[in-house]
Parts: structure tokens; sequence; C-alpha cells
């Protein structure tokens, strides 16, 4: 895979070893261990119990909801649940961290293990290895933008996110992005997380080291918090380039936490984070052993739906779709279902056709989700069965379908208004027939030598007749009387 | 002095539901005390107004006949707890002026039950230590001075809590026992501490010293009032994860029975060199009288108590680093003048924190930091792990174990302010059992030859704080211990 | 045991504590101390001795449903901030 490579200055080649740390936010109503509110764009410190605050003698205590989607997630990625996990302390000090420690797993993760199957954009389906999943806490935030002070909002605090811990199996910015893609398309079919990076609820921390190929592995860098898929890429191909630049000057890369900042898309060091860390981890003693029953690891199994790696091969072998329909299909849970309940006893190429033509291309242009839309399942089927039936023509078809859309009229209703129904009356149709052969005599004489005329004969019957006519059997109308 | 000061809360609850005296007058009569008990220093924080009001409406549910166990009963309680509108401090200049929004359960328990404050109790800052002499208001002065004229510690943590109730400024108080806290200043003052299980009262709302060993304590002058005190603020709390989810007993009607073929342990190792021969005889005598009542006294093992020390001030100052982390001047409490945030949590915290907090903060983030925490905190772990093994395989022989509270009567003020070690091991005897979790009680056995108290300790199984009780009123109804201390305090 | 000034240093910077030169020489000298003291438990034999780990059962016994409740106001939670701006609280500006 020397495509893998790149070039530095000197023209050696040279290649990324890239691990990623994703933090989901889990979609629940109330925090890790408080029942403060997760809502996102509250008023500063207003979504903030007296535990999130670390206010004197308040305590921990556990969200059970929290753990099942963590359970989920852990199912998802195929990874073993370990029926003993252990909460511990992470000793720091910062002001978005009011206890002094964030609470997370360490030593006994809730999670150990997994795998996920990327099919990175240009190269081949490839898996990442899961080292690891665990439960934690949000920080606050804390804002520096304005005066000599920097302001401290702890809504966050407290908020339940899952720490998923790569491999570093990832060589390239397409496959890490590919692999942050395939996760959050995980979570959000597993319901566990809303996957929205604008709004902080997934962020990946990348881990980059570069080595000329065969060697072991060189000192990583961490970027820290990138927020878009976009920014993943550009993160990763400057610093690659800067660690290029500095090795092959014969310098050595420093072990440190960097920032990417979207505006230069350069990643700078972290001064904060310069010190040399101990987080002094040890269980935390407000938090017993997180002990599991495998009958509830099991019951939560037995409620997975089914995971995107299993609905795309399905899909193709149940459906006979190509790998890209399937892929665009199951890109999101809904549209996959939407399909299916389609193409129920339906042609499902022609309904993948529609649906990932057309209907896509609505929502995109009128910025709307699958379940916002007018269409149901029930009226596209209609549509679709109107066209096989041969009541309407697929040209009338995508007419009536701009139409629904809007109004959410169901296709009989608007054919009926419209007059659209298509005209197979063998009588009707040889009525317009005769009276354009009739108009046009010159136009008949020359059909006998160039037979590629009889389009211009079926166009001028659809004109006569709104569109209306059956052009098939137009079609072998004319063909049948300009060659008598 | 007011006679009414004088009585206990089983006797004052009695006169309240007879209406002999109003819960104003009781109110009064201690809020009097308090103020007169200055030189003590045992209150950092008097609220007698609220006293009063809360005796007023204690007054009203009484005249309806629907007061609650504890209706018009005064008491103060340690400066740990958190109490709504009134300031909470731990007695640490780090939480000056913090004033909680919220109440701990435990107090919030006592005010259900018809309870009315009449302070904050005094307490080495933060709960560590063991002279009550390291907090913010400075040293409580024990209200016993024997045959010298020295002020003595009144020991600690809960110096204040014990100091109160023994000078006759309240029938009760709450205290918090994480090392030995309730247990020692009870055996120093001639009053009865009672430690309960781990998890049996729940620790919201108490500022944590040591989270796995922190259990709030009861100082009293019976084992009456210290049952009746339990019945109140024991029970599960969804907001504590220690919490135990069981069944409360009536401690108080438990009592009755007596200890016919209970089997109490004498365990060997609960005898240190250097100890004086008085609180050894001591510990014969109530063997003995345990043995009168129909116990059957069996000798047994407990291997590794001598390790059990060393070991608590490892795990107890781990935790102490972290749960203390908070105390940074940004949420609440006192904050330094600094340029830039690590200067600000340096300099809060280097002038918030007094010299032993300091100690054990240092002592817990090195115990805790790379390289050091296998040989250290683990280690203690483990140990720790022995400690509680130990008391699990007695207990499979006997039903209480019967030792010392202390290796010595109090010492005076300042004694061991320059010898750390010195003071630790004082803790010997009390430190086991909250390693291993288990309710245990002092009792005052009879004053040594310098005329000060000595209390004997009684250790119960887990959550067994019914036969604990019945036992240690054994001991107290044997003992007769009905010394009072000279109120040399009050003007 | 001896600690070094080094060591301590380190431990009160990781603790957040300010400390005088005198101090440090003082609490080195404490720590010396103690951890020798506590060097005893060295002798303990351990081997397949699991680390004490609670007395609280298991955790999911102790946990809640996923319901909220109202937390305090901003007011009520600032309430005992030593400084407060625009319901927030604030530090010395942080330079990243
Ligand atoms: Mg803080
Ligand atoms: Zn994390």
């Amino acid at each position: 895979m020397s495509d893998a490579y790149i070039k530095g200055a000197s023209g050696d080649d040279w290649e990324m070893v890239i691990g990623l740390e994703v933090h989901a936010q889990i979609r629940s109503e109330a925090k890790l261990f408080s029942k403060a509110p997760t809502a996102f764009g509250a008023l500063p410190n207003s979504q903030v119990s007296l535990v999130d605050a670390a206010m004197p003698g308040m305590l921990p205590v556990l969200n059970r909801f929290c753990v099942e989607q963590g359970v989920r997630a852990g199912l998802g990625l195929h990874g073993r649940i370990n029926l003993v996990s252990v909460f511990e302390r992470k000793n720091y000090f910062y002001p978005d961290l009011p206890q002094g420690y964030q609470i997370s797993q360490y030593l006994h993760p809730l999670v150990s293990g997994g795998e996920v199957v990327i099919r990175p954009e240009g190269g081949e389906e490839m898996t990442v290895r899961i080292e690891r999943l665990h439960l934690e806490q949000d920080a606050g935030k804390s804002m520096h933008e304005t005066g000599d002070v920097s302001l401290v909002d702890l809504n966050r605090s407290g908020i339940a996110l899952m720490e998923i811990v790569s491999h570093p199996d990832m060589r390239s910015p397409a496959q890490a992005q590919a692999y942050v893609r395939e996760l959050r398309l995980l979570l959000r079919y597993l319901a566990v997380c809303d996957g929205n990076m604008e709004e902080g609820s997934l962020r990946a921390d990348v881990n980059l080291s570069m080595r000329r190929p065969g060697e072991d592995l060189g000192t990583r860098c961490e970027i820290k918090n990138l927020n878009s898929i976009r920014f993943i890429g550009q993160a990763i191909e400057f610093e690659a380039a800067r660690q290029v630049e500095l090795l092959e000057a014969g310098e050595s890369i420093k072990q440190e936490t960097r920032l990417f900042d979207i505006h230069t898309g350069e990643t700078r060091s972290m001064r904060s984070k310069e010190e040399a860390h101990d987080y002094r981890y040890f269980p935390d003693p407000d938090l017993p052993p997180l002990c599991l029953t495998q009958e509830w690891v099991d019951s939560i199994e037995s409620n997975l739906p089914e995971l995107p790696q299993d609905k795309r091969t399905r899909l193709i072998r149940q459906y006979k779709l190509d790998p890209y329909d399937a892929d665009v299909l199951t890109a999101n849970r809904d549209n996959a279902d939407f399909f299916e309940q389609v193409a129920q006893g339906r042609d499902a190429k022609l309904v993948a056709n529609w649906v990932t033509g057309d209907f896509f291309a609505a929502l995109n242009k009128s910025k709307q989700s699958i379940n916002e839309s007018k269409i149901t399942p029930e009226s596209l089927g209609e549509l679709l069965d109107l066209v096989a039936k041969g009541d309407i023509s697929g040209r009338i078809a995508k007419e009536v379908f701009v139409i629904m859309f809007e109004s959410g009229t169901p296709p009989n209703k608007i054919i009926e208004e419209k007059n659209w129904k298509q005209i197979s009356d063998i009588n009707a149709l040889e009525k317009y027939v005769d009276d354009v052969i009739a108009a046009n005599p010159d136009k008949v004489e020359q059909a006998r030598s160039k037979p590629q005329l009889i389009g211009w004969f079926i166009a001028q019957v659809l004109k006569a007749s709104k569109n209306q006519a059956n052009p098939k059997i137009v079609s072998e109308l004319f063909q049948k009387k300009l060659n008598s | 002095m007011s006679e009414i000061t004088q009585w206990s809360l089983h006797r004052l609850r009695e006169a309240l539901r007879k209406k002999e005296v109003s819960a104003v007058e009781v109110a009064r009569a201690h809020v009097d005390a308090v103020g007169k008990a200055g030189a003590l220093n045992a209150v950092t924080t008097p609220t007698p107004e609220r006293a009063i009001e809360m005796a007023e409406q204690s007054d009203k549910r009484l005249a309806g006949g629907e007061g609650g166990a504890l209706e018009g009963i005064p008491l103060g309680v340690k400066d740990m707890f958190c109490t709504e509108g009134v300031a909470s401090t731990a007695c640490s200049n780090i939480l000056e002026g913090f004033t909680p929004p919220y109440e701990s359960d435990v107090t919030e328990r006592l005010w259900q039950a018809g309870a009315c404050l009449l302070g904050k109790l005094n307490c080495d800052e933060f709960a560590m230590g063991s002279s009550t002499e390291t907090g913010s208001s400075g040293a409580v002065c024990n209200p016993w001075r024997g045959n010298g004229d020295a002020r003595l510690t009144a020991g600690g943590s809960s110096g204040g809590s014990a100091a109160a109730v023994a000078a006759r400024l309240m029938p009760v108080s709450l205290g918090t026992d994480t090392g030995g806290s309730v247990r020692q200043p009870a055996a120093f003052t001639g009053t009865v501490g009672l430690k309960p299980s781990y998890g049996r009262c729940s620790r919201y709302g108490i500022i944590s010293y040591a989270s796995s060993l922190d259990q709030a304590g009861i100082l009293a002058r019976s084992v009456t009032d210290s049952a009746i005190l339990l019945g109140t603020i024991a029970g599960h709390d969804s907001r504590d994860s220690t919490s135990a989810d069981i069944e409360v007993p009536d401690y108080e009607s438990e009592l009755k029975g007596g200890i016919s073929k209970m089997r109490v342990g004498i365990p060997k190792e609960y005898s240190v060199d250097g100890m004086p021969g008085e609180i050894d005889d001591l510990w014969k005598q109530a063997a003995g009288w345990l043995e009168e009542q129909g116990a059957e006294i069996i000798e047994v093992s407990l291997p590794h108590t001598r390790h059990a020390l060393p070991a608590y001030y490892i795990i107890a100052p781990a935790e102490a680093s972290s749960n203390l982390a908070r105390y940074d001047g940004i949420q609440y409490g006192k904050r330094a003048k600094a340029n830039g945030v690590d200067e600000l949590y340096g300099r809060t915290r280097a002038e918030g924190f007094g010299v032993e907090v300091k100690r054990r903060i240092l002592m817990g983030s090195y115990v805790l930091s790379a390289g050091y925490y296998d040989a250290y905190y683990l280690k203690a772990q483990r140990v720790r792990a022995l400690v509680a093994r130990d008391f699990d395989n007695v207990f499979e022989k006997v039903d209480v174990l019967l030792a010392p509270t202390t290796p010595s009567a109090a010492f005076a003020l300042g004694e061991k302010t320059d010898d750390v070690l010195a003071l630790y091991l004082g803790d010997i005897f009390t430190v086991p059992v909250n390693l291993a979790g288990l309710p245990a009680i002092s009792v005052p056995a009879k004053l040594n030859g310098e005329g000060l108290p000595l209390g004997m300790q009684l250790i119960g199984r887990r959550f067994d704080e019914a036969t604990l009780l019945r036992a240690a009123k054994a001991v107290e109804d044997s003992a007769g211990f009905d010394a009072v201390p000279q109120a040399w305090w009050s003007p | 045991m001896s600690i070094e000034t080094k060591t301590i240093r380190q431990i009160a910077a990781l603790s957040r504590l300010h400390l005088e030169e005198d101090e440090l020489e003082q609490y080195r000298e404490d720590l010396s101390q103690i951890l020798d003291w506590m060097g005893q438990l060295e002798s303990v034999n351990t081997d397949g001795v699991d680390a004490f780990t609670g007395m609280g059962g298991s955790l999911l016994e102790h946990a809640r449903d996923d319901s909220t409740a109202q937390t305090p106001s901003p007011d009520v939670l600032l309430s005992n901030a030593p400084e407060r701006v625009d319901g927030f609280f604030t530090v010395p500006k942080i330079l990243e």
C-alpha cells in the first residue's frame, strides 16, 4: 500500500500510525452521576446539580441507563463486556473540573476489545481493532475570549461519556475519517449517542506518530478535541507534515498534547498542559465496583437492532443491491427502514433508484430528514405501483413525486386532479397516431428510409396527449402503421 | 447551672412528653449553658435563635400530641455536617463563610424528628486529628482536669462534640468517626461514643475526609441515649451509593434482654507496650463484669491488628488528598489573590489549609503517585483486606469484642503537636474497626488514678448494632460511671 | 527512608500547595519519618490477597434511573462563589 505513504522533502517514504480516542456523549436525559438535565444550549450554569458543582459532602450516584448504553455500544463493537468494572478518580486540577478529579474507568473498563469494519474512501475494506470502551464524566467548559478572566460554565460537568479507544491501526487521514464515520453510524444505529459533532456530542482525539516503513513506532502527539470529520483529516495532514519535517531535520518529536486551530488549519502545543502528568488514579471510594450479571447483558444483547455492517451485507444479498446503494441506504437507520418498507414486494433496484435518487435529492434540497418528509413509504410505494401498472408513465411519475413531496397529497388524487392518467386504450391512441400520420405525409415518406424518425412521431403524440399517452403502445402502433 | 441540662436525652424526652417542661425552656437552658462555656471552645457557631425558634415549633407539635422521636431535644453537630443556611466549614479557613444551600441526610433526620440545633461543634480541620487542636477555631478544652489543673485535650477529631456533652451543654451530639474520632474523644471525656457500621448512616452532606472510612457517630451520656439517637439517624439514603438498604431495628427496645450466653471475645493484640497497667486492669475488670452477667469470655486473636494503623495512615490521606482537591477557591470558600490559575490554586490552598491537612494531602498524593502506588496504596488495601478477614474469622466464634478504647487517658493540649507519629499511635485501638466497617462503641468505665475518665470499647458484627448496644449497656450497668466534671469553665 | 526535596517539591506541585522553603524541609522530614514507619507493611505477607474493594456491594444496586430533577438556579449555585461574572464562575485568564 505504497499510496498510504507520504514523501518527505528528502524523498523518503513515511508512514502514518494513527489511533483514535473518541468521546461519545451518551443520549441520556440526566447526567452520569447526578440528576441534572443534559439538554444542549441551556443558560450557563443552569443545568448544574450540587454534585456537578462539587459542593462539599455531595456524592455521586450512578445512572443505570448510562451503563446500559455503554453495554449496548460494547456489544455493537463486538467487544467483551466485563461483568466487574471499577470507577476510578483521575486527579488533576483545571478550572472546568470542580471536583479536582474526573470519575472515569481505568484498570477495569466496562468493555475490552472489539472491532469496527471500515471502508475508507478510495481504499479497501479493513478492520480497526478497539482496545476498550469506558464510561466517564465530561468536564465543564472554560471560555477565554474576553477580558482578563476566564469564565467557567459547568453545564457539561458530569455529562455521561463513552470513551472508545482504538488500536493504532490506521495509516491515512481517509482511514481515520472512515473510522469515525463508521463508529458514529454504529452509535446512531444503537441510539446510544446522537453523533452531533458540532454540538460536541462526539469528539475525537487523534494520536499520530510517523515512521519509515518497517520501523518501530515513533513518538506520538495527541491532537485533542476534533469536532468534525473534515478537521480530523486536516489536522492529521498538517501534523504528519510537521512531524516529518522535524524528523528529517534530525530532530526528535516531543510527546505532547496539541490543539488544532480551525482558522489556520495548524496544530500547536497546548501550553496549559505542558507539565508532566501524574493522575494518581485510584478506585473512587464513593462508588463500589460495578458488577453486572450475564443475564442482564444477555437481555440487552437480545434487544440490539441490526447493526449497519450486518444490514449492509443483508441488503446486498436480499435485494441484490450494488454496494454503493447499500452504503447510501444504510448511512442512516431510518433511510434503510424506509427503503425496506417500500421494497417489500416491489422491484428493489427500482425502489433503490427512487429513494437514493429523486427522494434524497429533494430531502437534501429542502434540508429535511427522511422522517420529516411528507412522503411516506406507503405513498411512494403507491406511486411506483401506478407506474408498474402502466397507469402513469415514468415521466409523469417524476412530476407527481414533486407534488407529493411538497403537499403530501396521495399520488392517485394528484393524477386524478391533473387528469394525468396514462392513456393505454388502443382505440384512443390509434386516433392520435392516425392524426399525426395524416397531418405529416412528407415525414411518413421519409420514415420509410429513416426508421429512427419514429421518435419524432412518438413525441408528437405525447405532446398532443399532454404526456398521457402510453409511449410503449404508441411506439408499437407507429411501428406497425409506418412499416405497413 | 440549670438542672435541666443535667438530664439525659431519655429523661428530657419523658419530661417533654408529659409537659413537665416546655421545649423552649429546655432550649433556653442549653443555650445558656453554651453561652457560658466559651472557655471550652466546644461550639464554633452557636445558633441560639434557631434553637429557640425550632423549640417553639416543637412546643406546638407537642401541644398537638404529634411530636417526633426527638421532639424538643436540643443538640449540636460537628462542623463536618452541612447544615442549610448555617456556616459549615469543617473548621477550615478554606471554607470560611461557606453556607450550604442543602442539609446533610443525617441532620435532616434529626430535624424531621423534632430536634433543635444549638450550634456547630468544634473539631480538627477536616476531621484530621486526634486532639481537636488543628481547626480554624482553635483547640477544644476537655471539661475534665483530673487532679491537676493543666488544660487537657478532649480528644479528636470530634472533640467539640464530646466536650459539649461531657460539660452538659447538650444531652447528645453528632460527631464523625473515620479512625476513632468519636470513640477516642468519648473515652477522654467520660461520655459514650458510638460509631455505627459503615453504610448504616448516609454520608450525604457530610464533608468528606476519607470516604471509605467516614461515618457519622453519636456522643451521649448513656448507652440508652445513643441507641435512641441511632434509631433516628440510621437508614438508607439513595443519595449515597455506599448507604446500606437494610432494615433499622428499634435499638431502644433491643437494649432489653441482657447478655446471657453472649460470647465476648478478648483480642489479645489490643495491648501495647507502654500502656498503663490501670488500663489493662480495667479491661480485665470489664470482662469480669460481662461474665458475671452471663456472658462467655473467649480469648481471640486478630493477628493483623498492628498493621492496621500504618495501612490507615496510607488509605485515609490518599482519599483525603483527592477529596480535598475541590477546595480551590473557584466554586466556594476562600480565594487568594493571584496572577494566573496555578498561582490561584497554590496560594488559595496554602493559605486555606492548616499544617496537618497539608501534611496529609502531601502524604496522600505521595502514596498514590506513579512509582509508589503499589508499594503503599495497593499494599495498604491488601493489608486492609487481611484486617477485615481477621474480624470475619473471630466473629464466627464470638458476638462482640471487648478492648480498651485508647492506650492512655486524655493528655495535655499541645503535648503531641510536635510529635506527629506519637499522635497517630493513639488511634491504634480504634482504627481497625474503621478499616473493616464495623460498629463500635466506647463506654466510660472509671476514673484513673489522676481522676481522668477511661473508656472501654466494644466492637460488633457489621450491622449488628443491637447486640453491640446490649453489651455496652451491660458494661455501663456494672461500671456505674456517674462522675461529672467540675464546671470550672462556667463563670 | 529519606525523601528528596525534589520529590516533595513535585508532590506539592501536584497537590497545588504553594510551600515556602522552610515548609518544604519540614514536610520532607515529617514524610520521611512517617513513610519509614509505614515501611513495616513490607513485612506483611499479602501474597494472593486481593485489595480491599469496599463494603458497598455492587454499584448497580445503588444506581438510579434516567430521570432528571430541577437544579439550583445559577444564583443559588453561585451564592458561595468568591467571584462571578454574569452567571459564570471566574478564574484568572487561562492561556491555552
Ligand atoms: Mg473547585
Ligand atoms: Zn476521556
